[in-house]
């Protein structure tokens, strides 16, 4: 297929992917001998007993699981509504809901920063949870509801002749058909937040309540000289992410390729 | 009448449905909705963000926006590493998804290690490059010296001549695996028939790419470049990490400009007029946007 039929394209096609692969494998690999610079094994016993590296992973873990919480129970409740039931100003209200869809942090950083300091949210976790969920929703409500729209009517019709109302009707019949949905909007929340950096720099500013992102500049400056410990670092906070990915690879992908526009 | 009554009864009995949004726009609306109003609000005044007076100056900050080259100088960097990182992607991802479905071995290998990068985060990812690129002792200038390639060894990050393409190769580094993942899904439902007429029509490969392969990933192409000119809009903690938009502007983009207008100069008002034109570009992105997703 694809007009890859020889036997030479597939030599020549494995010579070029090795070449690339090592291309790209190398900085990974930097990453793990760097990080055994100097004391060995031992620059990651002295990272992981450090007091604060758990609790970095401790905050990063409140603020993504709620993020995640949060952008499930709305985007689920909302793409049904947009999918499935009758409402005035429907259409309006979905493209309102989607006006956030490509908006970064950094474009409302002006009123993020006044209104979470004014309210005294400095170093707390909902400065980072609310930004994340506002801004995360929009994209997760347009890929749940086009699958939403993928499921027929008439199953939720039976359901309403037996006299469910809309709302049993999503507990009992949309739900259990949206697990291949639910672990794209869980798995992109997730990730989503987990390795956001910038309000973790703006808004956590206490040691104690900085999150993973911000332990590379938090280690090279305990460790100023010594590459090796900070790079023990590295390799810690990534590893979390890339397991789960080994372990889910097929969930990643899918999450990743959920918001190609299919022509 | 009769029929408008029942119309206007039809409506009202599905105003409770309205209830299922509120969470959605609970959190648009503070953030998004009120955000962008106080933003263009906050644009209007000469404000530091913490003195309880503000000057009202009308429209004074865009036309100081229009006037001040290191807006231009930031945009125009923008522009730059958006075009080199988009099709220097689109063109390896697509290569990478295409070499991927000829008879090669080890191809579960090869798709971990080029879509790895992708699930890192950036903060771990600018400190990584950081060494690598590191003019004195960095494994790149290393190897470079140790292959006789001295002439080679640059400063990456501290010469303002390369310094923001070499943050454009990190960010390729990061996302090739995006692109050739979007490209791999979408090689994998193209019509096997099509493929199969030009297989008996005697079409080589190249011939089959151009008339068969790259027009049917039209939709692709386009989410691949919408994607990655928001994504460069939105490029922040790269740079902040690896340069900090330096040496001296050499890097800057519109997002760390505004980063240092709003949280180091305390300049409020004037951050909130680079947001205004940031917010703009996104917004005619989004409508775009929406659109594609309508025409499905």
């Amino acid at each position: 297929m694809y007009g890859l039929y020889s036997k030479r394209s597939a030599i020549i096609s494995q010579i070029v992917l090795t070449v690339l692969a090592v291309l790209f494998a190398t900085p990974l690999v930097i990453m793990f001998r760097v990080s055994l610079q100097g004391e060995g094994i031992q620059n990651y016993a002295a990272v992981l007993t450090h007091p604060l590296i758990p609790r970095f992973f401790l905050n990063s873990l409140i603020v993504s699981s709620s993020t995640v919480a949060i952008v499930f129970v709305s985007t689920l409740l909302s793409a049904y509504a947009f999918s499935k039931l009758n409402m005035p100003a429907k259409s309006v209200l979905y493209n309102a809901a989607l006006v956030g869809l490509m908006i970064p942090a950094i474009a409302l950083i002006v009123p993020l920063f006044l209104t979470i300091k004014n309210f005294g949210l400095l170093n707390h976790y909902f400065a980072l949870i609310g930004p994340l969920s506002a801004l995360i929703m929009p994209f997760t409500l347009v890929v749940c509801r086009n699958f939403f729209d993928e499921i027929p009517d008439s199953l939720l019709e039976a359901a309403r002749v037996d006299g469910c109302n809309s709302f049993m009707a999503m507990l009992y019949i949309m739900i259990p058909l949206s697990k291949p949905i639910a672990t794209v909007i869980i798995i992109w929340s997730f990730l989503q937040s987990w390795n956001e950096y910038l309000l973790g720099l703006i808004f956590m500013q206490e040691e104690t309540m900085q999150i993973v992102t911000q332990a590379p500049q938090f280690f090279i400056g305990q460790y100023t000289q010594d590459t090796g410990k900070v790079f023990a670092s590295l390799v810690l906070i990534s590893l979390p992410v890339m397991v789960a990915y080994l372990l889910m690879q097929k969930f990643f992908e899918d999450s990743m390729t959920a918001g190609s526009v299919k022509g | 009448m009769v029929a408008g009554d029942y119309r206007w009864k039809k409506i009202f009995r599905d105003v409770p449905n309205w209830l299922y949004l509120i969470p959605v726009f609970a959190f648009v609306g503070f953030f998004i909705y009120y955000g962008i109003g106080y933003t263009v609000y906050i644009s209007l005044f000469e404000w530091n963000g913490i003195s309880p007076d503000k000057t009202f100056i009308g429209i004074q900050h865009y036309l100081q926006l229009f006037r001040d080259s290191i807006f231009y100088l930031s945009v125009g960097h923008t522009f730059i590493f958006m075009v080199i990182t988009i099709f220097t992607q689109m063109i390896l991802g697509l290569l990478i998804a295409l070499m991927l479905k000829s008879q090669v071995r080890l191809k579960a290998v090869y798709k971990v290690i080029f879509f790895l990068p992708t699930v890192m985060s950036q903060a771990v990812i600018a400190a990584l490059f950081r060494q690598i690129f590191n003019a004195h002792d960095g494994e790149l200038n290393r190897f470079l010296e140790a292959v006789g390639f001295d002439f080679l060894a640059l400063s990456w990050l501290a010469d303002p001549d390369i310094a923001l393409y070499s943050i454009a190769v990190i960010n390729i580094w990061e996302f090739t695996g995006f692109s050739f993942i979007m490209y791999f899904a979408a090689l994998s439902v193209l019509d096997r028939e099509v493929y199969e007429a030009a297989y008996i029509e005697g079409a080589g490969f190249f011939k089959t790419f151009i008339k068969i392969t790259f027009p049917m990933l039209k939709s692709t192409h386009y989410s691949l470049i919408m994607l990655g000119v928001i994504g460069s809009l939105k490029t922040f903690d790269l740079v902040f990490l690896t340069t900090g938009g330096g040496p001296g502007r050499a890097s800057e983009l519109l997002s760390t400009y505004i980063y240092k207008k709003m949280i180091v100069e305390y300049n409020a008002g004037y951050a909130s007029a680079l947001c205004v034109i940031f917010l703009l570009l996104t917004l005619i992105l989004t409508a775009i946007q929406l659109r594609a997703y309508k025409e499905r």
